[in-house]
This record gives C-alpha cells, structure tokens and sequence, in this order.
C-alpha cells in the first residue's frame, strides 16, 4: 500500500502539490484558474481533483484522483505533515480557517486564495 | 517560544554536540532570529565559541543584533568554509530543505524537537512512526472523552499565554454559536491552565506538549466532532496567518474571526476569576511600577532600556519589581516579585503602574485598571511586513516601539 506514495513523492521533488478536496465550495476550475492568475514561482505544480478539469497550463500537472485515492491522501495528510510542498484546500469543522475571514468580508475569495496558494 | 522542557532538551543536546565535537573548528551560524535562538546564542556565548551570525529569511531583521551577533541573510553561509548551522525552530525541516535547496553542503544540528508534527518523508518507516504516534493521540482523546463525558474539548495546542487569552475571550460566543455548553480546555502548562481559570466556568486539563501535540494530530485525523483546536497558526493544517502576507490583521482579529469564525462586531468575554495576592501590603499604593522584561515569544529588549526606565521611576521615589518566573533574574535595583497568574491583577492595580515588553502577560492584565505600557522591540512579524506593534497593540495600553538609542521619558 505504500508504494502507491511514490508518485506523490516525486510529484512533491517536483514542486507543490495542492489537493482540492471535493467538498471544497470553491470550484476545483475556479481554483486552478486562480492559480494560472497568480503563480509566477516557475515551481512545478500538480493539482490533484477527483472532477476533471477542462482548464490547461504550461507548468501545471492535472491529476485526476478517485475519491478512494482522495481519501487515503488526506489519511496521511492528516496524519503528519509530511512536506511543505503539499496543500490541501478544504473547510474543516475542528480548527479554525481563513475562510472564515473571507465569509466575514474581511477579504474577498480571490485575494485569500492568492495568498494561500502563494504561501 | 521555548518552555521548560524545551530549554533542557536545547541544553542537554547542545552538551551532546559539544562533548562529540560538533562544534570544534566549525563557523557556527543560527537559523531564524527569535527567542530560542537568542537562548542557543547565550549557549555557545557561554562557552567561549564565536557564532558567525545569525541567519535569517526576513530583510527587515538583516542588520539586527543581539549580543554582537549580527542577523544576516542566510546566503552568507555559502562565503564560509566549515560552516555549521544550528536551528531550534518548529520550521526545522523547511530550514533543511532551504539550506540543502541553496548549495549548502555543510553540517546542520537540531537542537530541540520543536515541531512533533513535521517530518519531511514519505519513507515507510516514517509513515508508521507516525502511525504509531498517532495511535497514542486516539488513546488520548479516549481517555479525556472518559475523564470529562459530555464535555466539548477545546484544545490550546501551544504553551503562549496570550494565545490562551485570546481563546478564552471569545469561547463563551463560540460555544454559544455551535450550541455546546460544558467545555474542557486542554492546555500544555499549569500557566495556561491558569489563564483559563481566570474566566468563569472553565476548567482546564494539563496534558505535555509532546501528548498534546499527539492527541491534537488524533483530532484533525478523526475530524472529532466534539472537539476544537483553538489555534491561529497551529498545527500545520492551519492557515489563517498566512492571510498576513495580505494584510495586516490584529491578533484579536485573527481569533475572533479566524479561529472562531464571530463577528467583527463581536466582544471579548472579561476575566473574572481574580485572586489576591498575600503580601499586596508591601507594595507602596500608587506609587509603584512592575517591570515585566521576560518574553519567551519575542526578541528581548537590551539592559539599558530597562535599567532607564528604573533609573527614572527611582528618582520619583517609586519602588519598583520587576516581576520574574523560575530562575529570571530581576533588573539591577529592583526587587523581585512572583505573583501568579491570577494574582497579578491585585498586583498592577496596587502598583499602579505596569511596563512590560509585549508578551502574553499583557493580554492577561489588559483589562486591569492601572497604567499599562507595553514595548515593542522593533521587529517584523514572522515573514510578514508587518511589525509587532501592528499586530499586538492593545488598546487598553500606551504602546511604545523600542527603536536603536531608546531613551525612557515619562509618558
């Protein structure tokens, strides 16, 4: 079971990795076109969905997950955090998050998801 | 920010490495200008070793100095043969990745095991020491689920007591938004545990940070429901600072809104649970001032803007405390005093005066009536361009930057 890391981990050599996890309520398209907008690292990217994305860019790998495979990534995500190039965007209940400072108006979606694929 | 615990493991590994030779011969260079590495500076100060300087990320430190150790960027490292870097960081393994990402093919030495969280391997053995880590962190919840039935557990995964304040703050309309009612906050010191048991209500349970962390990472695996992580940067999962590379936001802020998800609108909870202090009647009414120089979070300010500030409050004839924990030392001609946590508000309002550099403490007597003022050393926030004083200021205290030539006036 494993092994089936391998790919993550030369994915993560490569350059970020961002997991748009499917209950996000931001369009898995939105994000990546937010990203293509704002990334100017020349950094490798792959962003893994379990929605197919239409959306293409020179630099950035598309990898569509099934939910099994979503599931077992944020297992280990959750588990230690294993790589600073690894990012998941989801809501989660038991912790704060900066969605909360765009549901209050304090900056809009665009702008927080700026800076946190920039980080 | 370093505990106890920490401190000897800092000092126990630093032995280690010195008795092994780790040090001889070397260029030693400090990642990361913060307390714990002005605590690792004091340490090789101490033995006779020349640090090199002390490495940095962020431009507005570059130039900085502490104990004639200047902060530099940490490029420098690749002029140097025989360079050596030492980190005592919770960004440790970013540290090594930089440094190995820059060229940089010398030695590079942990000196405390700040981040349990982190480790950069998807390697098996790692992944199950992790497992297993994790394991203990479900027994944990387990058993805290069986000490405190029916309770919401609120965990405060890191020993700040101004982080602690804050929750505590804006718990009471949290727990009223999400409709829970009895809570158990779960703290890493007996410090924190009393900052929550200045509010009403609420008690707290100890747990060492090493077990804490373990059973914070149990939450975020099984998305416990009955539990909350009171945090606004940690653990990793967290990611409501990084909103600061965008703008400036207040530390209230960053818990009213972040963490909690309230209403700007929304206002603090006050402490109530106030004890008094048993020798209150040694410190002269009025004509007093607490000094409070120690700050485990933030870079400390030199000897001179405090040995000013004694000099004048002297000369109007106050006495003056400086208030110390542990083995802190007081300021040169002024007495010690020790109050606890939920003394110190019989304390300052006797005093009638409170100077402090910021720290959590302020947080915990902002709403003590007496003249507060906190001191800012002249830093920037993290990596953000922000400086302290932009997000720390209390509007309850005068708040003062403490910039190169600071010279104490009354204000």
């Amino acid at each position: 079971m494993l092994q089936k890391y391998d790919w993550l981990e030369t994915s993560l050599k490569m350059g970020k990795v961002i997991l748009i996890k499917s209950d996000f309520e931001v369009s898995a398209e939105k994000v990546l076109q937010t990203l293509i907008s704002c990334d100017d690292s020349g950094e490798l990217l792959t962003v893994l969905s379990i929605l197919p994305l239409s959306t293409r860019m020179k630099g950035i790998i598309y990898r569509q997950i099934s939910i099994d495979e979503e599931n077992k990534i944020i297992s280990l995500y959750l588990t230690y955090d294993f790589s600073d190039n690894f990012r998941v965007l989801s809501r989660r209940q038991c912790c704060g998050s900066f969605l909360n400072l765009v549901d209050a108006g304090y900056m809009s979606m665009d702008e927080a998801l700026r800076v946190w694929l920039q980080r | 920010m370093l505990n106890g615990r920490q401190i000897s493991e800092m000092q126990e590994n630093f032995l280690q490495f010195l008795n092994e030779g780790a040090f001889s011969n070397k260029k030693i260079f400090i990642f990361g200008h913060c307390h714990a590495s002005e605590v690792m500076a004091d340490m090789f100060l101490k033995h006779g070793f020349l640090v090199c300087g002390i490495i940095d990320n962020n431009e507005g430190k570059w130039g900085l100095d502490y104990s004639g150790i200047s902060v530099c960027k940490p490029q420098i490292i690749l002029s140097y043969d025989g360079a050596l870097v030492c980190i005592a960081s919770r960004f440790y393994e970013e540290m090594y990745k930089q440094l190995r990402g820059m060229g940089f093919t010398g030695d590079v030495l942990k000196l405390v095991d700040y981040n349990t969280y982190a480790e950069y391997s998807l390697s098996d053995v790692t992944i199950q020491r992790k497992r297993k880590r994790l394991e203990l962190g479900l027994e944990n919840l387990q058993d805290i689920n069986c000490r405190f039935p029916g309770h919401f557990r609120v965990f405060c995964p890191f020993e700040a007591l101004g982080d602690v304040y804050m929750a505590m703050s804006y718990l009471p309309r949290f727990l009223q938004k999400i409709k829970k009612s009895k809570v158990i906050m779960i703290v890493p010191s007996r410090s924190c545990a009393e900052v929550v048991r200045l509010f009403s209500g609420v008690d707290a349970y100890i747990l060492e940070q090493g077990k804490l962390d373990a059973t914070i990472q149990a939450v975020l695996y099984s998305q416990d429901k009955g539990s909350f992580i009171a945090h606004q940067d940690r653990p990793y999962v967290i990611d409501i600072s990084y909103m600061l590379q965008a703008k400036c936001i207040s530390l209230e802020d960053l818990y009213r809104i972040g963490v909690f998800g309230l209403g700007k609108d929304i206002e603090s909870a006050v402490p109530s649970e106030w004890e008094d202090y048993s020798a209150l009647n040694k410190i002269p009414k009025n004509n007093s001032v607490i000094l409070s120089p120690y700050a485990k979070s933030v870079t400390s300010l030199a000897d001179y803007v405090w040995v000013g500030i004694v000099k004048y409050y002297e000369s109007i004839n106050y006495k003056v405390f400086t208030n110390v924990f542990g083995n802190e030392e007081p300021i040169a001609d002024t007495e010690p005093i020790s109050p606890s946590i939920r003394e110190m508000k019989s304390v300052v309002e006797r005093a009638g005066t409170f100077i402090g550099i910021r720290s959590g403490l302020c947080d915990v007597i902002r709403t003590v009536n007496a003249k507060k003022i906190a001191l800012y050393p002249d830093y920037y926030y993290s990596n953000t361009k922000w400086k302290a004083i932009d997000m720390y200021s209390l509007a309850e205290f005068e708040n003062i930057v403490v910039k190169e030539g600071f010279e104490w006036k009354q204000v």
